[in-house]
């Protein structure tokens, strides 16, 4: 079934829905330059997260030294 | 003390829905409610994206040489910690500028890079911000690092002005001030204030974490300390 000129034209506008977008060739330059964006901010983002990790394991590791020594020494597990 | 804090974190929840609800619009203007520009097409739209990040690549160093100044002022590794943050968030934004303003120039000049001035000190600056970062992983001792990347980042500020005017002191290729729809200009004022919110959360993050780290870091010694001397 062929489809006549003015209806796949219709037919395609209804599909996207939007007139301003028309998907020329730079459409994807575009497209590749937010994507990078996005990428590189949450590559970053992801990295701060890794940070976060290890200070909390960091912090883990303090508090369980410490809790280690007051048991240790019995004037401060006293005074604890 | 329990309703401060929840207050603040109340506080930072409407911060991060506003900050998102702007992005939200800001991406979905640009790709739909933008007109298509008539001469470059399609491309014109990652001039959008592209002077937000221009913008927070130059907000970047201009933070790092403030607090680097005050770092030198007060010597407390607190401005230090908000210039390296800065200077990290910096250097992503020169980096995007970069990619996105060579996207954009193989599409309207038909090539990937011209050493034009514009383009020409913006590359210097990515520079600078790229030293900036290999000084301050080569020294360990943090009041020294701080003091070199202090004076770094006021050098690297110098290169700012230079940037802003390149396109009105010198003769180049790079557009001064397109002139722009009303909706355009909308769309781009909506980009520009929708990624400084992000980026500035960003940088407010990494520079609590950095605190957090120099805190534990004090921490550590101080108990290496006490044990040695239990000893």
């Amino acid at each position: 079934m062929t489809v006549p000129g003015p209806l796949k034209a219709r037919l395609l506008k209804g599909i996207c829905h939007v007139e301003h977008i028309q998907w020329s060739k730079y459409m994807s330059s575009f497209i590749i330059c937010y994507l990078i964006v996005w990428i590189a901010v949450t590559s970053y983002i992801a990295y701060l997260g890794a940070c976060q990790a290890k200070l909390k394991e960091q912090l883990e590791d303090l508090k369980q030294d410490l809790s280690e020594r007051t048991a240790d020494d019995p004037a401060r597990s006293h005074a604890a | 003390m329990g309703n401060t804090r929840s207050r603040i974190y109340a506080g930072q929840c409407l911060a991060g829905a506003l900050v998102t609800a702007v992005l939200v619009a800001a991406i979905v203007t640009i790709g739909w409610l933008a007109p298509r520009e008539s001469t470059m097409g399609d491309v014109q739209r990652v001039v959008y994206v592209h002077v937000a990040v221009a913008w927070f690549s130059l907000v970047g160093v201009i933070t790092a040489a403030l607090t680097g100044v005050m770092y030198l002022l007060r010597r407390n590794l607190v401005w230090d910690h908000w210039a390296q943050a800065s200077a990290e968030v910096g250097w992503i934004c020169a980096s995007l500028t970069l990619i996105s303003g060579s996207l954009w120039a193989r599409a309207a000049w038909g090539t990937w890079w011209v050493w034009e001035p514009r383009l020409t000190s913006a590359f210097v600056l990515w520079a600078i911000y790229s030293g900036y970062h290999i000084l301050r992983n080569n020294i360990d001792q943090p009041h020294r690092r701080a003091r070199v990347a202090a004076v770094v980042a006021i050098v690297g500020a110098l290169d700012v002005p230079l940037v802003i005017m390149a396109t009105r002191l010198f003769r180049g290729i790079h557009p001064v001030a397109p002139q722009m729809e009303p909706l355009m200009r909308l769309v781009l004022l909506l980009s520009v204030v929708g990624f400084t919110a992000l980026f500035a959360w960003v940088l407010a993050q990494r520079q609590k974490q950095l605190r957090t780290a120099r805190q534990l870091e004090e921490l550590a010694e101080q108990l290496q300390i006490e044990s040695m001397w239990a000893r």
